[in-house]
């Protein structure tokens, strides 16, 4: 297992099309960072630069140490899980899995002793005499990893290997990963648009956008200090709500939903925005039922152990996400009211969170 | 439960079965009047009297043939041609429609618009013949002139067959590519371990092609091997001559004819060039059946 480093990476197109911009990223021994972004947002491009499978228009990939940006993919060690399992259909279980290393000439008593390991740790030590069309979709995705693992590679690189399957199985799949990673202690880049799989399986995301890096950080830090809107927005399932508000000289923040008297913490932080439009941020899960802010009910969505409610602050539309069973009919009438520590504050042009540092 | 079928359903399914029995029939019946014909006495044959059954039935015509060094010679020519013109067509269309299939190919679409081209306009055949004839005298110093590997080499390509591959090819997933890429596969080891075994129905189909047309080839096999090369001609070129030779420009025949007719002998010619197409045919019908759709349809 080993260390990544990419260096200013760029891709260019033809045409001039740019898919990633100034890409900086450290991967250290055995870490597990996730890229996730939107569709286009360059981050299986970033992913196939790694892999060697797009050339690399500037910029640098290290590789433990050693400059590897040239470099032919088999050169490289390492492995890659495709999202449509890319099996080699003629070929059984195992001789997918050995196929890596019959083509390197290995010792067939090697190459039996690993594959037999890896089927071992995936469960699929019955399937090894099936061809790829007679599994099931998480079987195939099995056999991709263990296609992967039996090389021991320097990094794997996992490109959306759960979005073709059903939700039941991404979930399971997803732990298993998890616990592949604890067992293997591999270095993983792992690729997906979804930000659950992110959140859970990431010891670092890389939160990407049009070809731009937002943030990187640990999954906690993203939720809880989104660098810009973007991220914001991304991250966080329901997304959170944004609404444009002016900050008042008396320390309220004003629109035409509601006003909310601001705490002497936030009244500090965004004291240069004084007299100025902001966007307010707050996760449907920091708004609680209680509070001087009317809401008029629309939608009422039990999820088991909570409860989306959709609906209007005057105009404005918000979701919130009580933690209880709530049985709220269309045009119910609530208060609510916003944790004070969990709302946050982006600057309006750049986009970019309202901090502390912001303000140093 | 059984559906009752509508009127106009029922009308085309009898229509549909009635036209496929006829065409059945019609491919048939020249096979089995063929050996009828074969295994039939001289009188009835020679006054036409043969409908579908054979009559006085007698083997020697098959005696004959089995005796006929010449035939069986040219038999080993087509026999060679076929097995040697597929292999050598079929490595030619494998990698001719492998490069047209990769997007990084330069001039792909100049390529691709040039091999379209001759399906749609050839030369014509005197200028093909003289471009045989000139460019494989560069051959001659090999010594393969006016031999049965000049066929083999010549009629080495098909543009169709190379667009079927191409095609195929096309239709594995680029994933699939990528993962022997990064797994460690050579370009070779890409083509060979992963594009060739996925394309097998399209490859057994394109080299029935080539296999069938090289069995039955005759036209060029002619005009490309001199008649002092005889020991070299296929058998359909050498049916023709003995029907020439035999039939046509002589008064019944070279050879003593006792108890079957000439055209016995033609016939058993016949069934014996068919022979080894009808037991090769069931083992590849099932690839051909599948091969044609999927290569020529990209999905």
């Amino acid at each position: 297992m080993s260390s990544l480093n990419l260096i200013n990476l760029n891709k260019i197109y033809d045409h001039n099309v740019q898919a990633v911009y100034d890409f900086n990223l450290d991967v250290n021994d055995g870490e597990f960072v996730v890229l996730v972004g939107p569709s286009g947002c360059g981050k299986s491009t970033t992913l196939r630069m790694i892999a060697g499978l797009e050339d690399i228009t500037s910029g640098q990939l290290i590789i433990d140490g050693k400059d590897v940006t040239k470099m032919p993919p088999k050169d490289r060690d390492i492995a890659m899980v495709f999202q449509n399992y890319a099996l080699y259909a003629h070929m059984t279980v195992y001789e997918n899995m050995a196929f890596s290393l019959t083509l390197r000439k290995e010792n067939s008593d090697l190459i039996h002793t690993k594959v037999m390991a890896a089927a071992e740790i995936l469960g699929l030590t019955n399937q090894l005499n099936k061809k790829p069309k007679q599994l099931s979709g998480g079987q195939r995705q099995r056999v991709a990893i263990g296609r992967a693992i039996i090389r021991n590679p320097k990094v794997f690189l996992f490109d959306e290997p759960l979005s073709n399957l059903d939700a039941k199985l991404r979930n399971s799949m997803r732990r298993e990963l998890l616990l592949l990673h604890k067992k293997l202690n591999a270095t993983i880049i792992y690729v997906t648009h979804d930000q659950t799989e992110a959140l859970t399986l990431a010891d670092k995301i890389v939160c990407m956008s049009m070809g731009y890096v937002q943030q990187v950080g640990t999954p906690l830090e993203l939720y809880e200090h989104p660098k810009n809107l973007f991220v914001a927005g991304f991250i966080g399932l329901p997304s959170m709500n944004f609404i444009d508000v002016q900050i008042t000289e008396d320390g309220k923040m004003v629109c035409p939903s509601f006003e909310y008297q601001l705490s002497a913490d936030h009244q500090r932080l965004l004291k240069d925005y004084v007299g100025k439009t902001v966007v307010f941020g707050i996760r449907p899960e920091d708004i609680v039922e209680d509070g001087d802010i009317d809401f008029k009910v629309k939608i009422n969505e039990n999820l088991g152990q909570s409860t989306l409610v959709h609906g209007l602050a005057k105009e404005k539309k918000l979701v919130c996400k009580f933690k209880r069973w709530c049985a709220y009919k269309q045009n119910d009438m609530i208060k609510i009211g916003f944790v004070e520590e969990k709302m946050h504050f982006f600057d309006k042009e750049t986009t970019n969170a309202i901090t502390e540092a912001h303000n140093e | 439960m059984k559906r009752r079928l509508e009127v106009s359903e029922l009308i085309f399914k009898i229509l549909a079965y009635t036209l496929l029995t006829a065409f059945a029939i019609c491919c048939l019946y020249p096979f089995v009047y063929a050996i009828s014909s074969a295994i039939s006495g001289r009188d009835v044959v020679d006054n036409n009297e043969i409908i579908l059954l054979p009559k006085d039935i007698q083997f020697a015509a098959f005696a004959e043939i089995f005796k006929n060094n010449a035939f069986w010679i040219s038999y080993a020519n087509t026999l060679f041609l076929t097995f040697y013109g597929t292999v050598f067509s079929l490595f030619v269309a494998i990698l001719g429609g492998y490069a047209l299939s990769k997007k990084r190919l330069l001039f792909r679409k100049g390529f691709n618009f040039i091999l379209v081209f001759t399906m749609w306009f050839s030369a014509g055949v005197v200028p093909q013949y003289l471009n045989y004839k000139k460019t494989l005298t560069v051959f001659n110093s090999i010594g393969i002139q006016d031999t049965k590997w000049m066929i083999v080499i010549a009629m080495g390509m098909a543009a169709m067959n190379i667009i079927l591959l191409r095609n195929a090819f096309e239709g594995v997933p680029s994933e699939i590519e990528e993962a022997a890429i990064v797994d460690g596969a050579t370009e070779l080891q890409v083509l060979t371990k992963v594009y060739v075994p996925m394309s097998k129905s399209t490859i057994a189909t394109v080299g029935l092609f080539f296999g069938i047309s090289r069995w039955n080839g005759y036209y060029w096999a002619q005009r490309m091997i001199p008649a002092n090369h005889s020991f070299e001609w296929p058998l359909q070129v050498y049916i023709r001559r003995y029907l020439e030779d035999n039939i046509w420009n002589s008064d019944q025949g070279a050879i003593n004819v006792e108890v079957y007719s000439l055209n016995s002998i033609v016939y058993t010619m016949v069934i014996c060039a068919i022979i080894p197409i009808l037991i090769i045919y069931p083992y590849i019908q099932k690839y051909f059946a599948k091969g044609v759709n999927m290569g020529g349809v990209k999905e």
